[in-house]
């Protein structure tokens, strides 16, 4: 755990994160007060006043500029940020556990990514063959959901490893559909 | 035809549109009945409606398509009309025939206007006889991939094959050269036959990159049709609308004359009573030619209504009772700009994928000049077996500028949720200079979307705010467990446990 204490006394522990967002690990520290939170986002500090307004809306003041945002837990380490600007999905990590992550996933060194269906359908056609080396954007294969047909297309490039379906397969949300190095 | 009065409409549609017509029906005092699929009980058409019924299983075809099971329903309520939205069985012409024999009020055009304008191929035959102006190209199925080859050659390159029987773009191949023919007629007819059952195709020329702009126009049983202005629906997804407005930045008041008269004359050729909705193309020239009639209401119809002053399905329903039209139908001056944007529940930055899933919050714009058409609540599940539009938001201004000001700060103020939504291409969109300038043409969105104009842009201090916030709530989750070491922590002995609990219940 990378928690320490706090100078005065009274004050809560500062927590040390590491949070995971758009690929990219950011460092982070919280200290809270009631509603006056200060941050240490890398080289910076940052004062902000944060209230739970309702369930899990936030009203989030940052130097006077206001935000509402909806932070959801969806399990385990993973938060769902919504906003104006729409839904960002984060990770948040304890220092120390991300740590301890990051020397492990360094030995097996794997770039391996497992693509699941977003929701249930029906697998209409499978666009490429295991070997194939796939761009980003070009589909993989094409799912019916919603009375429409959707191409999935590949959000990073590689070689396609593995697939778990056929076409006419019917497939529910969280299924895996291929694995992609 | 001698006015009755209704006390009882049958709405057979679901989400935004039932919820409009549920609001209509309350306006004129009629009770509102409204049938509901399994996966809709909780949605809101149920819960806004006077009675509702259970119509069968979540699937459409199970459902909101039984067509004998709904006017069964109807009888049996008492229902003295049935309002049919639009989708569904909205331009069935057998299911307004079927009302017809039940006695029960179709509210919509009688079901040989229907059929007549449901046909390309007869529809362009009659428009032309109308003296509407069609766009050049074959009026009769092309039997032999010779003959498109010979009609093609008369007409010039490029054309575009069409199923007589389609919409939406199905069945459809453009062909430039001469040698692109063959491959696009045999792909054209079957993917006809699969799409519509029947695989007749035609050929047109193809208009390079037009404007679509269509006319609404209302129609009583006592042959007074009138035209309500232009909308502007340019902006579109492989042929399927995105946003609409009225009025077009590109019609002149002569041509908005000329092609209102155009769309009452189509009307009038077919018999036409009711709302209806006649779409043409507008070539850069200002040439406009017949593209097909929509026998229903639209979903774009409030764009009309804010503009008019009109309440169009208060018409619909009052004209399905046979009165007149009433004074304010006469010479209808529009006034101001409205735009109106079609919310989805996909992702339009990862190819339009749908989203379905839980609606955990909905903040819906209020204030001067905004107007919201939803179907969804907050706790609304939008479900895989309907299409995901979840509903419209409309704004109102002094002029096109005003309207999308107002648009932006609807946009701003709206939060949807728990689903991925269309929202932040709408918020693109509303700042780009060729939209802003009015320029445009039914390719535009897709050539601004495949160039990636409209990729979203995420700052910095976005991505700050988004890290900081998750967070807060890590530690904040994590200092309430440590409050309540009960929950978590499986490791220590019942003993150890209870003697925490002991102190935890400490004052």
């Amino acid at each position: 755990m990378a928690r320490s204490r706090a100078a005065g006394s009274g004050q809560e522990n500062a927590v040390n994160l590491v949070v995971r967002h758009r690929g990219r690990d950011r460092a982070v520290s919280i200290e809270r007060e009631g509603s006056r939170v200060r941050v240490d986002l890398e080289e910076r500090s940052i004062e902000l006043d944060v209230r739970s307004v309702s369930g899990n809306l936030r009203s989030i003041l940052v130097n006077g500029t206001h935000h509402d945002v909806t932070v959801r837990h969806l399990g385990d380490d993973r938060f769902e940020v919504s906003g104006d600007f729409g839904s960002e999905i984060v990770e948040v990590l304890d220092a120390l556990t991300h740590l301890a992550a990051a020397s492990h996933d360094g030995q097996a060194a794997s770039t391996r990514e497992r693509v699941a269906a977003y929701m249930p359908g029906r697998v209409v056609e499978v666009l490429v063959r295991v070997g194939d080396r796939v761009a980003v954007g070009e589909g993989v294969l094409v799912l019916e959901a919603m009375k429409m047909e959707n191409e999935i297309q590949a959000e990073r490039a590689g070689i396609l490893r593995k697939l778990f379906v056929a076409a006419g397969d019917a497939v529910e949300g969280g299924d895996p559909l291929y694995e992609i190095e | 035809m001698t006015p009755r009065s209704f006390s009882k409409i049958l709405i057979a549609n679901r989400g935004e549109i039932a919820v409009r017509v549920i609001r209509a029906a309350r306006d004129l005092g009629i009770t509102s009945a409204v049938i509901y699929s399994e996966a809709d009980r909780d949605e809101l058409p149920v819960l806004l409606a006077d009675e509702a019924y259970g119509i069968g299983p979540a699937p459409s075809t199970e459902s909101y398509l039984q067509a004998e099971r709904i006017v069964d329903l109807a009888v049996h309520i008492g229902a003295d009309a049935v309002h049919p939205g639009y989708g569904f069985l909205a331009e069935n012409a057998d299911f307004a025939r079927l009302c017809a024999d039940r006695d029960v009020a179709f509210v919509g055009p009688p079901p040989e206007a229907m059929a007549r304008m449901g046909s390309k191929l007869e529809s362009r035959r009659l428009m032309r006889a109308a003296g509407v102006p069609i766009v050049p190209g074959g009026e009769s199925a092309l039997e032999t991939v010779e003959e498109a080859a010979t009609t093609a050659g008369e007409i010039g390159y490029p054309v575009i094959l069409k199923a007589s029987a389609g919409g939406g773009g199905k069945g459809m191949r453009l062909v430039r050269t001469a040698d692109q023919l063959e491959s696009a007629y045999r792909a054209a007819r079957s993917e006809a036959l699969a799409s519509f059952g029947e695989d007749a195709v035609y050929l047109e020329k193809y208009i390079e990159r037009p404007r679509h702009v269509e006319i609404q126009i209302m129609a009583d049983q006592h042959g007074k049709v009138v035209s309500l202005g232009e909308r502007e629906c340019s902006l579109q997804r492989r042929h399927q609308k995105v946003l609409e407005e009225a009025p077009s930045p590109a019609v002149t008041s002569d041509l908005r004359t000329r092609m209102g008269a155009a769309a009452v004359a189509a009307a009038e050729t077919v018999g036409y009573t009711n709302a209806g909705t006649v779409e043409f193309l507008l070539s850069s020239d200002g040439t406009f030619y017949f593209l097909e009639m929509n026998t229903r209401l639209q979903v774009e119809h409030p764009v009309t209504e804010m503009v008019t002053g009109l309440d169009l399905v208060v018409a619909q329903i009052q004209v399905a009772q046979g009165e007149a039209l009433g004074p304010e139908f006469d010479n209808v001056e529009c006034r101001g700009h409205a735009i109106e944007v079609r919310l989805y529940a996909e992702d339009p930055f990862h190819n339009f994928i749908p989203s379905p899933g839980l609606i955990t919050r909905l903040r819906l714009p209020e204030g001067p000049g905004i107007r919201s058409d939803c179907g969804i609540r907050e706790g609304s599940e939008v479900t895989i077996h309907y299409d995901p539009m979840l509903g419209k938001l409309i704004a109102f201004g002094a002029d096109r500028q005003a309207a999308i000001r107002r648009l932006r700060r609807a946009l701003a103020e709206l939060r949807i949720e728990g689903v991925k939504t269309n929202v932040p291409l709408f918020a693109a969109l509303l700042e780009d200079s060729d939209f802003l300038s009015g320029n445009l043409d039914i390719e535009m969105l897709d050539r601004k979307l495949a160039s990636g104009d409209l990729a979203p842009s995420f700052s910095a201090a976005l991505a700050d705010l988004v890290v900081m916030a998750a967070a807060i709530e890590y530690a904040e989750r994590r200092s309430r467990r440590a409050a309540s070491p009960m929950q978590d922590d499986r490791r220590h002995s019942w003993r150890e446990a209870g003697r925490r609990e002991a102190v935890r219940r400490m004052p």
